[in-house]
């Protein structure tokens, strides 16, 4: 029997409607849509990943809990956080995706556009790359979403001790867009290097993993010396980590002292850097449009 | 004997394999060696961004061991750091990893940039070409083991290296790789007619990592004795317990301790000779149905 996917992915219908719409422009939203689902329609091609890439994370959740059984609370209380080295970690892993997606998805679309000489067709319709771009990264988001339900419940399950309730879903829903929106200008950054210099995106999955390390997503950071823990100091997933552990390991709220604190910093760094991340995209956009080189592998 | 058999044993004929010298053969070994460095030196960021990984994951892990109970440890059978226990984890399987996907994703490699059937109408024959890439790999892997041990004991861990043990390492490491090779070889067999098998290929090595316990001591998994029994059942853990038992126990290859891993370790041997068998076959199968050079 044919598997059918949760969500429909009849792209004709909304192509359709594009058609149809011919004195009303379709609407930005439409397009978003249909740039959606055309990810989604690319990806569900390679089923065996999508089941490896869940079977990878889950052993990983499996890795960090036998590893407890070793690991003493003493530092994880220290660093602020009411529960065992299993809960910490598990957080860490569970919101991995999101990371990558806002870091490494812009600059993943971008290269493969390139790589199959699609790039040039895209941007040459009427709908503009931002949008593609929204539409791909909503995917991601949507896929990030999935595996963090799946992390989260294994970890429940396995007695990580988190706290799963409608107030706590809410308010991590807050600190998860933040997260995001703060990580997002790494990846514009990213994917206009690969527009500029046409390479993979290398470093890209090296600023996640570097940006993983700093940020204590596998031990507390006070555990690293002053000199490396000022660089901690400086990245976004630092405080999101914090607020997401605080408000699934401690139950504390978005607006007590602490989650406060990292939802002030995670929003003045987006307002600083978004915008500032944008305009360097931009700009090297038209810069490639001008040299006529985008479609250039 | 059919007309496709006919054809085939006259371009095999043709080619000479049967007359190649010895001395032919390690020089066109060697000429895979060469080449695959020549292209090595063209990728100086990748090589750049792999140092950066190796210093990570060794740092990541001797930050980790500032949480891990050192009686817990104990318990477990290993009197040591948990640094240490790590360390040598991540060197070891780093290295049987770059030993096993190495052979595959260079034929994938080949396969997808069209350049496969190229070697393979040329007069250096399969096996060559493999042993050629296994070489180059086993060079290749080998100085990332010695550079992630470097880093571990520049910050620090104690882990065991003297001229007595030295060469019980590496005569743990070449025993070692010679039997993932064979793994690595199953998969390229594979790669020849299926294609893609990269994800296959990293759910692997996960899985190994995680039952060959890399980060934590197998002992744990006695909890669960299925898990357990499956982790005896890879060559990598005992190559792991092997290691730890010299370099961090101090312990002789030859004590019993020890030795009944290298027993079993011993027991997986068969597996070369079957590699290249399915090798052959799959090589075989994919000329004859003409899609070697597909992808």
């Amino acid at each position: 029997m044919e598997r059918s996917l949760p969500i429909k992915l009849d792209c004709t219908e909304v192509f359709r409607a594009l058609e149809l719409e011919n004195e009303k422009p379709p609407s930005i939203f439409s397009r978003i849509y249909a740039s959606f689902l055309r990810r989604a329609k690319i990806r569900w091609n390679y089923k065996v990943w999508i089941v490896f890439d869940f079977a990878s994370t889950i052993i990983s959740i499996f890795t960090y809990y036998l590893l407890s059984f070793i690991v003493t609370n003493e530092q994880i209380v220290f660093a602020g956080y009411a529960g065992t080295y299993f809960a910490f970690a598990l957080i860490g892993v569970s919101f991995d995706h999101f990371i990558s997606a806002s870091i490494r998805s812009l600059g993943r679309t971008l290269r493969l556009e390139q790589y199959y000489g699609t790039l040039e067709s895209v941007v040459s319709t009427e709908t503009s790359i931002s949008t593609v771009f929204l539409g791909d990264f909503f995917y991601y988001f949507v896929y990030s979403i999935i595996f963090m339900i799946v992390g989260l419940s294994l970890g429940y399950v396995l007695g990580a001790g988190i706290i799963l309730n409608i107030p706590i879903i809410l308010q991590s829903a807050v600190i998860i867009i933040l997260m995001v929106l703060s990580h997002l200008p790494i990846g514009l950054l990213s994917a206009a290097m690969i527009l500029k210099y046409k390479q993979g995106n290398p470093i890209s999955w090296a600023l996640t993993w570097i940006n993983q390390f700093f940020s204590g997503a596998f031990f507390p950071i006070h555990l690293m010396p002053h000199y490396l823990r000022v660089i901690s100091y400086v990245l976004p997933l630092t405080f999101s980590l914090d607020a997401l552990r605080r408000v699934f390991i401690n139950g504390e709220s978005i607006f007590s002292m602490y989650v406060s604190g990292d939802i002030l910093f995670m929003t003045v760094y987006s307002l600083i850097m978004l915008p500032l991340a944008f305009f360097i995209f931009n700009k090297m956009y038209n810069n490639v449009r001008k040299e006529g080189t985008i479609g250039a592998y | 004997m059919s007309n496709t058999e006919n054809l085939l044993d006259a371009f095999r004929y043709g080619r000479g394999l049967e007359k190649q010298s010895l001395k032919l053969k390690i020089h066109r070994v060697f000429g895979v060696v060469w080449a695959q460095m020549k292209i090595l030196l063209n990728y100086k960021m990748q090589f750049f961004l792999e140092v950066i990984d190796i210093i990570l994951n060794v740092l990541i892990y001797y930050f980790i061991g500032f949480l891990v109970s050192g009686d817990e440890l104990a318990k477990l059978g290993y009197r040591t750091s948990y640094q240490a226990f790590a360390l040598v984890g991540i060197a070891l399987s780093r290295y049987i990893w770059t030993s096993i996907s190495r052979i595959s994703r260079r034929m994938q490699r080949e396969i997808s940039i069209g350049t496969f059937e190229s070697i393979l109408v040329t007069n250096t024959s399969i096996d060559l070409w493999i042993i050629g890439q296994a070489l180059f790999g086993f060079l290749w892997s080998s100085l990332w083991f010695v550079g992630t041990l470097v880093s571990g004991i520049l910050i620090g861990i104690p882990i065991i290296i003297t001229v007595y043990n030295l060469p019980q390492i590496i005569f743990i490491v070449l025993f070692s790789v010679l039997v993932h090779a064979s793994i690595g070889i199953l998969f390229a067999a594979i790669a020849i007619l299926y294609k893609q098998i990269e994800t296959v290929l990293f759910v692997f090595s996960t899985t190994i990592e995680f039952l060959g316990g890399v980060v934590y001591p197998i002992a744990i998994l006695r909890k669960y004795q299925p898990l357990y029994y499956l982790s005896l059942m890879i060559p990598f853990t005992h190559s792991l317990e092997l290691m730890r038992k010299v370099m961090i126990s101090g312990i002789n290859i030859w004590d019993p301790a020890a030795s009944i891993n290298l027993i079993a370790l011993s027991l997986f041997l068969p597996l070369v000779w079957l590699s290249f068998k399915v090798l052959n076959y799959y090589y075989e199968e994919a000329r004859k149905l003409g899609e070697i050079s597909s992808y």
